[in-house]
């Protein structure tokens, strides 16, 4: 599971993630205030992690969030 | 809060995603940000000088032995810094072209060629003072002519792609092999765009007596750089970056190539003159926001999970704080903006946007009446706060101890809020 935290367009960010079709997936399990949690199969965390980031960045709105992503603990 | 939000995200947002996404905003930002390897090979070499010449022959070191048994690395510095910052404008206007060709999506190399070659067509061949035909002053080559270079590195990148986009070019069959089909595609636009700069360097030098670098350092860049050197554009420029991450907007990016492109030029030139030991031509350079007012990140939260470390009774802050510090120390701090969370905290906002300001205004005073000197040297921002300060101003034991304070200081600001947040 990895976890995304961003104050803004969080409804951007699921769709970015939730929508990708790719080497793994992610499913959004819930979110709480910042925290986006998302599960992901087809891959590890960390590979995730580093997908998210980089959808994220690819995206024109998405790229001037401030936004964390990791693995959550 | 959640009000404000639902605005920002709906009109805000868009507005900043626009300016965000602006293509030649990107290209400087990208431009300036592809020359790191550039810069900071030029800072090292001017720090280790530092290091194994200047701070020996200080009065308070007073080693003449050290410089003598180094000179081999001061030449070698000296080399470097030759090759680095003291070629900063011809570098910088090649990686523009490069970048902006790539954001018209034509051919980025081509495009960084014709913008250098463009930029070397506005440099005057001879000067008085050497006497001859074929020389070039190195003022039109280093940092004081980045404003030079990023005109002719835009206008000539325009005119090459636009040209390049229209299809003004020499079109070869399939059959010829790629490499060469793209640099023969690139000869009308490349060939008039050069001829450009051709063209009004001898209308200047004709009929103004003058050349470009000249005009533009007079008319555009003194006055330029003057304004943003004010106090109000220093906070000015410092809140608007807090507010941005406060509200969960990446501040760097979006402010990026103000920051960048404004004092980041300020910065080169303060190398510049640094290694030749002359004034320092800036008081506010890119480096003094990281020196002074963001220690361990934006909003100085160093000092905020110092504050917690201290005085919270939080036991998930004094966690998260905890987890964070090792990773403060080196200048990041998205565990400390999101585990307590700092972003939208409706306790923390006060600190988090005049904590910077304060500390850029002090920092500003300070260096104002000459008790520091300008941030003079590119340091890599993940070097811990205090000890940037003082490499970054050539090993200026004042400035350490400035960003010490401000440091401290900081840390008295948040502990209040910090024991507010002890009541929610």
């Amino acid at each position: 599971m990895i976890v995304v935290e961003c104050g803004l367009k969080k409804d951007l960010i699921i769709n970015l993630l939730t929508s990708y079709k790719g080497e793994l997936s992610f499913s959004h399990i819930s979110t709480e205030g910042m925290i986006m949690k998302f599960e992901v199969t087809g891959g590890s965390d960390d590979l995730a992690v580093s997908i998210a980031k980089k959808l994220i960045k690819a995206d024109e709105i998405g790229r001037i969030l401030y936004v964390n992503v990791r693995v959550a603990l | 809060m959640e009000k404000f939000n639902i605005w920002m995200e709906s009109k805000f947002v868009p507005i900043a995603a626009k300016i965000g996404s602006e293509k030649h905003l990107i290209a400087i930002r990208d431009a300036f940000i592809a020359m790191m390897p550039i810069t900071m090979a030029g800072a090292i070499a001017v720090l280790l000088n530092v290091l194994v010449r200047d701070i020996p022959s200080t009065e308070w070191v007073n080693q003449p032995g050290i410089p003598a048994a180094f000179s081999w690395l001061i030449s070698i510095n000296g080399n470097v810094w030759w090759g680095t910052n003291a070629m900063f404008a011809l570098v910088l206007v090649f990686a523009l072209g490069y970048n902006l060709s790539k954001a018209y999506d034509v051919n980025p190399l081509s495009g960084g060629l014709v913008a250098f070659a463009s930029y070397i067509t506005t440099v005057p061949a001879a000067t008085a003072a050497l006497g001859g035909w074929g020389y070039v002053a190195w003022s039109y080559t280093n940092g004081t002519a980045i404003f030079t270079a990023m005109f002719v590195g835009f206008v000539s990148t325009l005119i090459f792609a636009k040209l390049m986009k229209s299809g003004f070019t020499i079109k070869l069959p399939d059959t010829v092999p790629p490499a060469v089909g793209k640099a023969f595609t690139a000869i009308i636009p490349g060939t008039i765009s050069i001829f450009t700069f051709g063209v009004l360097t001898y209308l200047l030098t004709t009929y103004a007596k003058s050349d470009l670098y000249t005009i533009i350092s007079t008319y555009v860049q003194q006055p330029f750089m003057g304004l943003s050197q004010g106090l109000p554009a220093v906070i000015i420029m410092t809140f608007f970056v807090q507010l941005f991450w406060f509200f969960g907007l990446h501040g760097s990016n979006i402010l990026g190539p103000a920051l960048d492109g404004i004092y980041g030029p300020a910065l080169t030139m303060n190398t510049a003159a640094f290694q030749l030991k002359e004034k320092l031509p800036f008081l506010w350079t890119r480096g003094s926001f990281d020196a002074y007012a963001w220690m361990g990140g934006a909003g100085c939260t160093l000092a905020l999970v110092i504050a917690i470390l201290w005085l919270s009774k939080r036991e998930e802050q004094r966690v998260v704080a905890k987890l964070s510090l090792p990773m403060g120390v080196f200048n990041i701090n998205e565990p400390v903006m999101f585990g307590i969370p700092v972003v939208l905290s409706p306790i923390y906002f006060i600190p988090f946007i005049v904590i910077a300001p304060l500390l850029v205004t002090i920092a500003y005073l300070v260096t104002a009446v000459g008790l520091v000197p300008p941030v003079a040297l590119a340091v890599p921002w993940i070097v811990p706060p205090v000890l940037y300060a003082f490499l970054a101003t050539g090993g200026s034991l004042a400035a350490a101890l400035l960003a010490l304070f401000n440091l401290a200081l900081a840390t008295l600001i948040w502990a209040f809020f910090v024991k507010l947040a002890n009541k929610v």
